[in-house]
């Protein structure tokens, strides 16, 4: 066995090494602006460019929600879109076309795009955000989104969110703006599902010590068609 | 009321043998010098009895019947020895001169293994640790405290969760078993840890290198044999209690023992729990590809561990040799890393205010285990004979990534549950001559694989096997011991259809089929041959090699969906041959005087090596003859198979600089190259050289037995042999220390600081490099254990 395995070995060294390709591919381009709105219903064409030191495979996009796992309502959906394109060459230039149903939930989206080589190489992933609008979708009002507060001191912010149909839950985290990772200064959560509410005063008072110079308070607005309207207060802590 | 009659004359005949023909073995155990030595543990194997030699060094074993046995002589500090006996009338004249030992590993436990073969007379390469030394090490996991030893590692998941890697292979390439039944807990998953209870694992035996003749067709890196001390010494009770802390986690672990014997009716109860919080990196931030993300107070967000384990043992030692039962339980829940599941935002990687809590996602592991153990006495040779049954329970509980599931489906969140039951059933008959022995086997299994969730991976399957082999060992003039093998067996597989429903925006698209129906049987058949010899005074040389064949496992086969713990989409292919391989390995070992060294070379040639490939494709489902991208899987990955090299070395150097000081130094090295795609395997450990000054003192002190301090410099190269799209490590070094003092009371002390300089690094055999995350930090862990025994210990 060990003669055996001895001849084995040698055929195995005489390969002819040439290095294969471990060349990612790289996606050269992208036709699409970072933090763009599109209306539901609306298509998203997102035209981009590919290369590859030898040949090109498939390139994926692919949309998802960035609502972190919440969920509301049943009437719209988070919409999840992809599409495969098939590509050649060393570099291709193709536009996914990807159709935005009319009952797609509206809320902030990612948009992913990844490229392979026929080695099967892989680029790394590129994330663009984007955002999808309702016309239903919870609006604010009486909103002031920069405020000056003083350190230690009780600060109040008030507002209005309405909806067409029904509120189905506001939430709210203030967070030092410095420290994103940190534990929430204050959260929150106000749940209205089971009536009909077209209108909610958000009132909330919030105090914020000296260790924090720069605060923000993230405002989500669910209504009980699954619509996801975000907004934010800037709070400079004096 | 004949058959009743029939019954008690049988009973009757049984009693009257086990009275007949009763011998004693006794002798006396020195040192070298010939003076005696008090308290040595003597050991009759096949009857599991034990007796501590007197002041005299006089020991007395009565009651043994005419047979073959071995006896294991063991005391601290001293070499093991072993020796062979044919009983035919009583032996009063056993003598037994201890050779002091200079490396701690090699004196207490002599054999684990199926074998029963020790050291130096087992063609491969075998290691033995014992509870004192996984007490010293300051690892997380019982995979982690065995890596000081050159060609032992892991593959982790964070720190808790970690995987047995025997010269750079896992999963399927390795055997792990449990009171010599094989652990079957879906180990091809690299998320998928160990579930054993590390408080329970008092001797461990290592053996690197193809063992499929014995332990089946997937040993082909070698086995981890997992054993407790099961109380031995006649009319001894005893209870112990441990606790461990390490600041890595803030775990706090604990494990309380019973043990009694009896008069030869034994028992042991032992039960451990274990609680970590998330825990602590060097860095505050990492690096997802091009973005960087925070990580909060340096603790990684969710995950926390709860564990608790239970074992039972209930047993009877007699003249006709031994029997036992076990229960065992494990569980635990693990936090999957925020950061881990799916592409990391800083939205998710915020802190919850608790470092404790194990929120979504996370993983539930259950195993069960229930099995009996026999070893009986037939016409002079023994039969040993392990059942068993296992129960092993997974569970992934994640939100859905997107609405692919379906609104019902994904109600609870159960995004996989994967249910293992495994019944195994092993024969061994040992036939001893004056010149030869022989070892014939019988091993059967018997698995069922329940599958639930909104997510796929694997089927629900049924495999079978039933293995017959042959193993005989002899002495040639020359004095080469050769061990000359044979395994032929048959391996069952079969699965149904499975269609998991496909959801696009709300709507049902369809049901996809993701795999098909199957049925095989695999014939394997495995070769081997091994040759040892003392070719002088202290200087032995190990030959072995083998013809082996693995058996394809069903996630080889029919794997078809997104595997989180490995960050990709994962396909099998029915067609995959059983991997055949031609394993050899050549041992030297030198011991005289103040040197001990070990190395070992192997190389292993796979003609169908089965690995995964990265397809030039994307995950997709095929409905109605339409395709359909599978959403957040990216890349899809390929069990394929191709001719591979796998090689690779291990030194280790000892020298004892004084009679309370060694140097050692070790170095081990793996590689495994896909000779078609000129390409390596992942997760395969760099080249390293762990340097380390270990002090054995034993001061004459009322209060003290035994220090223990120890160093380690270890220099880990960098890994640039990495499969595509994998990222290559730097190099880095690591400095370990550990400390331990033995009191007389019965308290052991450990303290153990792990990465005191508190080094960032990569580590290519964490499934966390991937995403940017580094290797713990310093750490610190202290440990306390207590034993309190009705008789003297032997130690």
């Amino acid at each position: 066995m060990l003669v055996v395995s001895a001849i084995l070995w040698g055929t195995g060294c005489n390969d002819d090494n040439t290095p294969s390709d471990e060349d990612k591919p790289t996606i050269t381009s992208v036709n699409f602006l970072d933090g763009t709105s599109i209306q539901a219903g609306g298509s998203l064409n997102v035209r981009i460019t590919f290369s590859d030191n030898m040949e090109l495979s498939e390139a994926f996009v692919e949309v998802h929600d960035n609502f972190e796992g919440h969920k509301h309502g049943k009437a719209n959906l988070k919409y999840d879109g992809s599409q495969i394109l098939s590509l050649s060459g060393t570099s291709a230039d193709q536009t996914a076309n990807l159709l935005v149903p009319n009952n797609a939930a509206a809320g902030p989206y990612h948009l992913e795009i990844s490229v392979l080589d026929a080695e099967g190489n892989r680029s790394d992933v590129k994330v663009l955000d984007f955002e999808i609008t309702q016309l239903g979708q919870p609006t604010y009002t009486n909103l002031v989104e920069a405020m000056e507060v003083k350190a230690g001191e009780e600060f109040t912010i008030t507002f209005t969110v309405e909806d067409d149909v029904d509120l189905a839950e506001v939430s709210y985290k203030l967070i030092d703006h410095e420290n994103e990772s940190a534990a929430p200064i204050s959260d929150g959560d106000i749940d209205l599902e089971g009536s009909s509410d077209l209108s909610f005063t958000f009132d909330q008072k919030f105090t914020i010590d000296n260790s924090v110079q720069e605060a923000e308070l993230i405002i989500s607005t669910f209504d009980s068609d699954g619509n996801l309207s975000i907004t934010e207060v800037e709070i400079d802590v004096k | 009321m004949l058959s009743k009659r029939l019954f008690f004359f049988f009973i009757g005949a049984l009693l009257c043998l086990a009275s007949f023909g009763q011998h004693t073995l006794s002798g006396y155990v020195t040192s070298e010098s010939g003076i005696p030595l008090e308290s040595v543990d003597v050991f009759l194997h096949e009857t599991h009895v034990g007796v501590l030699t007197d002041s005299n060094g006089f020991f007395n074993i009565t009651g043994v019947k005419k047979g073959h046995y071995h006896l294991h002589v063991t005391y601290a500090g001293y070499h093991a020895q072993q020796r062979d006996i044919d009983v035919m009338s009583s032996i009063d004249n056993l003598r037994f001169g201890l050779e002091q030992s200079i490396n701690e590993l090699h004196e207490v436990i002599i054999e684990n293994s199926l074998e029963k073969q020790d050291l130096k007379n087992n063609p491969l390469q075998v290691i033995h640790v014992d509870a004192h030394f996984l007490k010293q090490q300051g690892g997380t996991s019982l995979m982690t405290k065995l890596e000081k030893i050159p060609g032992i590692g892991s593959l982790n998941n964070g720190v808790g969760v970690s995987k047995p890697a025997l010269r750079g292979l896992n999963g399927n390439r390795v055997v792990v078993t449990t009171d010599g039944i094989k652990q079957e807990g879906q180990q091809w998953g690299s998320d998928h840890g160990l579930e054993v209870d590390p408080n329970n694992a008092d001797k461990i035996e290592i053996i690197k290198g193809a063992s499929a003749l014995v332990y089946g067709s997937d040993a082909v890196a070698g086995v981890i044999n997992i054993r407790p001390d099961l109380p031995k010494g006649k009319d001894q009770f005893s209870v112990g209690q441990q606790a461990t802390c390490n600041s890595l986690n803030e775990s706090f672990g604990s494990s309380t023992y019973v043990e009694g014997n009896k008069g030869g009716k034994w028992f042991k109860v032992r039960l451990s729990l274990l609680r970590a919080g998330d825990y602590k990196v060097p860095s505050d931030s990492f690096l997802f590809q091009t973005t960087k993300l925070p990580i909060y107070n340096n603790r990684l967000k969710n995950t926390a561990l709860d564990e608790l384990a239970f074992n039972a043992y209930l047993g009877i030692s007699k003249n006709w040799g031994y029997w036992y039962a076990r229960a065992s339980y494990f569980t635990q829940q693990s936090g999957f890393f925020s950061g881990a599941f799916g592409i990391p935002s800083v939205g998710l990687l915020q802190h919850d205010g608790d470092f404790t809590n194990i929120d979504l996602p996370y993983q539930e592991v259950n195993h069960l285990n229930l099995s009996t153990h026999a070893n009986i006495l037939i016409n002079s040779n023994w039969l040993e004979i392990d059942a068993g049954f296992q129960r092993n329970n997974r569970g992934e509980v994640a939100k859905p990534h997107s609405g692919a599931f379906g609104e019902e489906a994904t109600a609870d969140n159960q995004a996989l549950k994967l249910q293992l039951n495994t019944a195994t059933l092993n024969a061994r008959y040992f036939v001893n001559d004056s010149n030869s022995k022989k070892i014939f086997g019988l091993s059967g299994q018997w698995r069922n694989n329940v599958i639930d969730g909104y997510e796929f991976i694997i089927p629900a399957y049924n495999t079978g096997l039933i293995a017959l082999y042959g193993l005989g060992k002899t002495k040639s003039k020359n004095g080469w011991r050769i061990n000359l093998g044979g395994r032929a067996e048959i391996n069952y597989v079969s699965f149904d259809s499975t269609a998991m429903p496909f959801y696009r925006n709300g709507t049902l698209v369809g049901f996809a089929q993701r795999n098909v129906v199957f049925e095989t049987f695999q014939p394997l058949w495995a070769l081997g041959i091994g040759l040892n010899k003392e070719i002088k005074k202290g200087l032995f040389i190990k030959i072995n090699s083998a013809k082996t064949s693995r058996m394809i496992q069903p996630n080889e086969l029919a794997s078809n969906g997104l595997h989180h713990g490995a960050f990709r989409f994962e396909k099998g292919d029915i067609n995959l041959k059983p991997e055949t391989a031609i394993q050899n390995d050549v041992s030297i070992i030198y011991e005289r005087k103040r040197w001990l060294i070990e190395s070992s070379i192997y190389g292993n040639y796979f003609f169908n090596f089965v690995y995964l490939a990265p397809s030039n494709q994307f995950a997709r489902l095929e409905i109605d003859g339409n395709v359909y991208p599978y959403p957040e899987a990216g890349q899809l990955y390929a069990y394929t198979q191709a001719p591979a090299r796998h090689y690779g070395f291990e030194t280790s150097i000892e020298y004892k600089v004084l009679s309370e000081l060694i140097l050692y130094s070790t170095s081990e090295y793996t590689e495994v190259l896909n000779l078609e795609r000129d390409e390596y395997a992942p997760f395969i450990p760099p080249l390293s050289v762990k340097t380390g000054l270990e002090y054995i003192f034993k001061p004459n002190k009322k209060w003290l037995d035994e220090i223990h301090a120890e160093v380690n410099l270890g220099f880990y190269s960098q890994q640039n042999r990495v499969p595509r799209n994998d990222i290559p490590t730097e190099a880095y070094s690591l400095v370990n220390a550990n400390l331990a003092l033995y009191l007389k009371s019965g308290f052991d002390i450990n303290l153990a600081v792990n990465n005191v300089l508190n080094t960032e690094y990569f580590s290519n055999m964490s499934r966390y490099k991937i995403i940017g995350i580094q290797e713990p930090g310093r750490s610190v862990v202290i440990g306390v254990s207590y034993k309190l025994k009705s008789t003297p210990d032997p130690h």
